[in-house]
């Protein structure tokens, strides 16, 4: 594959950038637009970008496909153990039981922000793990 | 095949699951309403459009029992997690899939 300076500079200022946006939409979710799913398909597309002028295999040396699985089954286990959590408290499966806190700040929501960093975290790892398998090198 | 038919079946498990966390989820999950009066017998029920009802209900006290600004999040997060529960877990199965059909070994 031809190497090509432009793409290969651009891309590699960029990608932090992405990465933190999708960051910023996962955790900003309860506040503004945004949430769990639009910020994971950030962060993946930033690991995309990092696919399409990198390579793949340059890429799955940073983020191995090991560890990005992990995350992955992690993540949905979070999610299971913190719906079944709010049974045991007593309020309720998938009860908010965490306090609310000042209605505007970004640790307020409770539940909610850390239901949108779960799936946040999940759908940036499904996508990229779907992107993985699917791109090939020649 | 073998790999084939553990992936079936593992989504059939996860399928059985939430068919029957969806059926029973009512009876046990949720508080029972105490002193739920029965309806009267004489006078006919009142015409509320539930939508509507349901509209305003958002509108005025979401933000307050959520917590959350964005009505979206309040609700697919807070009312509805249900939902987004199902959504995580056919994300989960899509991804086993596409790893399956693929075949990636690592």
């Amino acid at each position: 594959m031809k190497e090509s300076t432009i793409v290969d500079l651009v891309s590699r200022k960029l990608v932090p950038y992405i990465l933190l946006f999708g960051l910023y939409l996962i955790s900003f979710g309860h506040l503004s637009p945004g949430g769990g799913f639009q910020g994971g398909a950030v962060l993946s597309s930033g690991v995309l970008l990092l696919c399409l002028s990198r390579g793949v295999k340059t890429t799955r040396l940073l983020f191995t496909s090991r560890a990005v699985s992990a995350l992955e089954i992690t993540a949905f286990t979070l999610f299971l153990v913190m719906a079944a959590a709010g049974m045991a408290v007593g309020v309720s499966f998938l009860g908010n039981f965490l306090p609310l806190g000042r209605i505007g700040e970004v640790p307020s929501a409770g539940f909610i922000l850390f239901l949108n960093l779960v799936i946040g975290l999940e759908v940036g790892a499904g996508i990229t793990l779907i992107c993985f398998s699917l791109l090939k090198e020649d | 095949m073998r790999r084939i038919l553990l992936w079936f079946f593992t989504g059939l498990v996860l399928a059985a699951l939430g068919t029957l966390l969806l059926c029973s989820g009512p009876a046990l999950f949720t508080r029972s309403p105490s002193g739920s009066e029965p309806a009267a017998a004489g006078e006919p029920a009142p015409q509320v459009v539930l939508s509507e009802r349901m509209r305003e209900h958002f509108f005025l006290r979401a933000v307050a029992e959520s917590g959350a600004i964005n009505l979206v999040s309040a609700i697919y997060l807070g009312y509805r997690a249900f939902d987004t529960l199902g959504e995580t877990i056919v994300l989960v199965l899509s991804v086993a899939g596409v790893l399956l059909l693929t075949g990636v070994r690592q």
